[in-house]
């Protein structure tokens, strides 16, 4: 069988490409499905942070943390069925021992104020998106670090308007990656 | 020197082989899943599957999944070699063609 050296060349970057959506495809998987989610957790839930009295939005808090939860656990299992693949179970046990971990560290900092509460938790949050990207996809680990600066910005710079900050700037980052990344690597 | 493989290199069975071996040695992709990412039809990706499991390079495991029936498709360790030994060849016929436009130069 001869082909031509063009034929070859198209049948290597045909090969390329599959692999390149192959590969974006199991990064992205049910990740932009969880930003958006956990988008539009963090915009309600900060707001009701900004809007409501310190009691109520931890209320709020706990609820939507407790849903999304739930909701982020059923979303992996349905979208993880499009494959099946060696180790795949063990992004499900880092995102356990993630929570796990934060829980113990605000009980051995305990007590803090509710501001610092969020901000750690958001950063580890991203911390884990970072690790994550640097596993799968890059863009994930853009999203952590860009959330976590913005974080860092409202955190100590601007402390009167820090909840506000997180509603729009970190959830809606959270939000938006979801979507520009569920819409290109589709 | 590797020899092309005529039953790979058929467009959309090369594809199929590629997205395969895109997966880790053991890993598996539902069909739909498969057919979008391929952009094919059912029964244009099915006849294909058909024709490398006859050669033994794809292996086919039908289940269920939430009680749907799900196909979980994976390249097997003759169809992973064969692909590589085809994607060699193409290589050797691209730097070969590269060594000649060199020395024509």
């Amino acid at each position: 069988m001869d082909i031509s050296r063009e034929e070859a060349k198209q049948s290597l970057d045909a090969i390329r490409e599959v692999r390149t959506q192959i590969r974006r495809s199991i990064a992205a998987g049910s990740t932009p499905f969880h930003m958006i989610l956990w988008g539009l957790i963090w915009f309600f839930g900060y707001l009701g942070n900004h809007l409501l009295d310190a009691e109520t939005g931890g209320q709020i808090w706990s609820v939507l943390a407790v849903g999304g939860s739930i909701t982020s656990g059923v979303m992996g299992y349905r979208l993880g069925s499009r494959y099946r693949l060696p180790g795949s179970h063990r992004i499900l046990l880092i995102w356990f021992f993630f929570i796990l971990y934060v829980v113990l560290w605000i009980w051995v900092a305990w007590p803090l104020e509710m501001e610092q509460i969020s901000m750690l938790i958001a950063l580890h949050a991203m911390f884990a998106y970072v690790l994550l990207g640097l596993w799968l996809e890059s863009i994930i680990t853009w999203v952590g670090l860009l959330v976590s600066g913005l974080g860092l910005i409202g955190y100590f710079l601007l402390p009167d308007v820090y909840y506000l900050w997180m509603a729009f700037l970190g959830g809606g980052t959270m939000f938006g990656s979801g979507i520009y990344i569920l819409k290109r690597w589709k | 020197m590797s020899m092309l493989n005529e039953i790979i290199h058929q467009p959309v069975r090369m594809r199929i082989m590629a997205a395969l071996m895109a997966l880790q040695d053991s890993g598996q992709i539902e069909f739909t899943h498969l057919r979008d990412v391929l952009s094919l039809t059912d029964g244009n990706l099915g006849a294909h599957l058909r024709k490398l499991e006859d050669v033994g390079y794809v292996s086919l495991d039908k289940t269920f999944v939430a009680r749907k029936p799900r196909t979980f498709i994976a390249a097997t360790k003759e169809g992973r070699q064969a692909f590589e030994d085809h994607v060699e060849a193409l290589e050797q016929i691209l730097s070969g063609a590269e060594v000649e436009e060199k020395n024509k130069a």
